[in-house]
């Protein structure tokens, strides 16, 4: 195998492993545990908007993040994370793949 | 680098106005402001300041209290301005009818500093002061001749321009810091300083019929600012504290600015600090006045005898720009 051929079969093994990958569950694990104290769970859906709908705020959005960070291993530059970007499980898993895919 | 904090002052109006006041003769400008945001927001906006009262400049301006406050901190340092090799002046709002260059070229010259280096920012508001002690510590770390710095901020915004909802009510004050290696005082050991460019606008100035206006964008403050305000400022902690393998428990005096009392409040959430713990602040008799907040705390607790030799100060705030500052010293 050449050199070119073994990057690409990391690379596409990678992409597999990033496409498996269950994002949005155990954000919404973590934001019903810690946000949602004992209101109705089934609310959160995957685009309830949560930091611009108030469910997090901006105490909270450091747990969010530590969390994310932690769960993913993936470090956030301060300039990737904003209210839009973490604002629902679907836009967090958006940028949580989008993390994960510069790293391959 | 051995870089401590030599000495701090202070200078205020002798002139107030109370808040309530201020509230009322910028009614219009506040309505304005909160125009966007839900009555709910609206509400909570103008709740929770904690502050009664702000000095304004009347008879003195901002240069005024710089020049005052700096001859203050000179003494108490035990220098002149003489062997003052640089000064930084980074006020944000120098006043309306501010002529001079920069407040540190008129200061190096009312002093008497003939050959300090000179330079002038604006940028960080509240967040100033930290990226004045980085600017202070990169000249130093660079040009081993530069041993003492003065740090100087002077403000009072425009004209009717108080009120800055849904964040805070600005008061004036000027405030110089001393900078000096080999000195008595506080080390320096970490400055952390993060921008946001893109959230330059959140807080801005304009110019409306011909006459300069802080503008406050309250859809961009609550939106953009806040989701990330405390977010940002607990990991310049993190990072600061990491950097010197420090503990948060360690670390003795929280100095944080006096937007708000929920802003303060927040603040000491974030880091889980008891009512104790909490940063003193004399912020009912001053108010806020952008990055003096930070001199007027430290000085505070200096008067009072709380800050003792091996105690680790943590200055902290966010400001325009937008800016988040954190500074790690050890008396």
């Amino acid at each position: 195998m050449t050199r070119e051929a073994a990057f690409k079969k990391v690379r596409d093994e990678n992409a597999e492993a990033i496409d498996a990958l269950e994002v949005k569950a155990p954000v919404r694990r973590y934001v019903q545990e810690n946000f949602f104290l004992g209101a109705a769970p089934n609310r959160l859906d995957d685009a309830t908007p949560l930091i611009t709908g108030g469910i997090i705020d901006s105490i909270g959005m450091i747990g969010l993040v530590a969390f994310i960070e932690e769960q993913f291993k993936i470090e956030f530059l301060p300039s990737e994370i904003n209210a839009q970007g973490l604002d629902t499980l679907e836009r967090i898993e958006v940028l949580v793949r989008q993390k994960l895919e510069s790293r391959t | 680098m051995n870089v401590r904090i030599a000495a701090a002052a202070y200078a205020v109006p002798d002139e107030s106005e109370s808040v309530a006041g201020v509230m009322e003769r910028e009614s219009a400008r506040v309505e304005g402001a909160l125009a966007p945001l839900s009555p709910r927001a609206r509400q909570k906006a103008k709740e929770g300041l904690g502050l009664a009262s702000v000095r304004v400049c009347g008879a003195k301006q901002p240069f005024d209290l710089v020049l005052e406050a700096a001859a203050t901190a000179l003494r108490e340092a035990g220098t002149s301005a003489q062997e003052m090799d640089l000064i930084v002046d980074y006020s944000t709002f120098p006043g309306d009818d501010s002529h001079q260059v920069s407040f540190a070229h008129k200061l190096s010259a009312e002093l008497g500093a003939e050959t300090s280096l000179n330079i002038s920012f604006k940028a960080g508001g509240c967040a100033g002061l930290h990226l004045a002690i980085k600017t202070a510590i990169a000249y130093m770390s660079t040009d081993p001749k530069i041993q003492t710095a003065l740090l100087v901020t002077g403000d009072t915004p425009p004209k009717g321009n108080r009120t800055l909802l849904p964040v805070t009510v600005q008061g004036d004050a000027g405030s110089a810091m001393v900078l000096r290696r080999q000195a008595l005082g506080p080390e320096i050991l970490d400055v952390r300083v993060l921008t946001l460019g893109h959230l330059h606008d959140a807080i801005s100035l304009v110019r409306t019929n011909g006459n300069i206006t802080i503008a406050v964008d309250a859809l961009r403050i609550e939106g953009a600012v806040m989701p990330i305000y405390y977010l940002n400022l607990y990991r310049l902690v993190q990072e600061a504290l990491a950097s010197t393998s420090v503990k948060l428990e360690q670390i003795d005096h929280f100095i944080y600015s006096n937007i708000s009392q929920r802003d303060r409040e927040g603040f000491g959430r974030i880091l889980g600090l008891s009512e104790s713990r909490m940063p003193l602040t004399p912020m009912a008799e001053y108010g806020h006045t952008f990055a003096s907040d930070l001199i007027i705390n430290y000085v505070a607790l200096r008067r009072e005898g709380r800050i003792q030799p091996g105690q680790f100060l943590l200055f902290a705030s966010a400001g325009i720009g937008f800016t988040w500052g954190v500074t790690l010293a050890r008396a």
